[in-house]
């Protein structure tokens, strides 16, 4: 029976951070999965609150750089998701005239 | 004679080794105005997000994001691509010279006389009105 190979950047460490960050992905995954695919599925209120202050935003932004430093499969899935965030909270304060 | 105060052998100060792991000042300042394009992206003027939205700009931008990830790395890259999506996705999505509705097809009249009182309470200052007269007809039914 052949072994499949998967490419390196995508490969599974069996140690905990190999597994925390497959979990960190799973998570990502679920949360593009459910609120990123459909611009009718509305953020939790605290989130779409948030998203006025420039610091809250800030952080995002950090929580992309940090994710990427600790593993590059987490931060492109991390960075996915806050590109869906931020496009979608971009379009809801945006005036109906200018879309 | 033994020199006083200098320290010798492998031990590094957390400092010095924070320091060295910093990149370069061009890429911390490159980044730092990336953040604030990613932060503040709502607020880019619109020439700008057409531009980004046009073939040359699309051109550009993926030239600029290949570009970085081949010089700075790849996280400057995906910072860079992110900026540049956000840029393009508030692009307006009409085509240039579209006509918006009723624009130009109305006749408008210049507001005269005292602020209604719903103007007042909405601090509206109405400057022209394009409909004063509406026709109504008798409900058709079978």
């Amino acid at each position: 029976m052949r072994n499949i190979m998967w490419p390196s950047f995508l490969a599974i460490q069996t140690n905990t951070d190999g597994i925390l960050r497959a979990l960190a992905i799973v998570c990502a995954a679920i949360v593009i999965i459910h609120y990123s695919t459909m611009f009718e599925r509305e953020y939790s209120t605290k989130l779409a609150e948030l998203y006025i202050h420039p610091w809250w935003r800030l952080l995002v932004v950090l929580l992309i750089v940090s994710s990427a430093m600790w593993c590059p499969s987490v931060g492109i899935v991390v960075a996915l998701v806050t590109f869906f965030y931020l496009s979608d909270m971009n379009t809801l304060i945006t005036p109906m005239t200018n879309l | 004679m033994q020199q006083q105060g200098s320290q010798s052998g492998g031990m590094i100060n957390p400092f010095q080794g924070l320091l060295a792991s910093i990149d370069s000042p061009y890429k911390l300042i490159y980044g730092c105005v990336l953040v604030l394009i990613i932060i503040y992206s709502s607020i880019i003027p619109t020439e700008y997000r057409t531009f980004a939205d046009s073939l040359l700009g699309r051109i550009f931008g993926i030239a600029i994001v290949y570009g970085v990830i081949e010089s700075l790395g790849w996280v400057y890259g995906l910072l860079t691509a992110m900026a540049f999506l956000l840029l393009l996705h508030g692009a307006p999505r009409k085509p240039s010279g579209a006509v918006e509705g009723f624009d130009g097809s109305i006749n408008t009249k210049k507001a005269v006389g005292k602020r209604w009182f719903v103007e007042k309470v909405l601090g509206e200052r109405t400057r022209s009105i394009e409909t004063d007269r509406v026709t109504t007809s008798a409900v058709d039914g079978h």
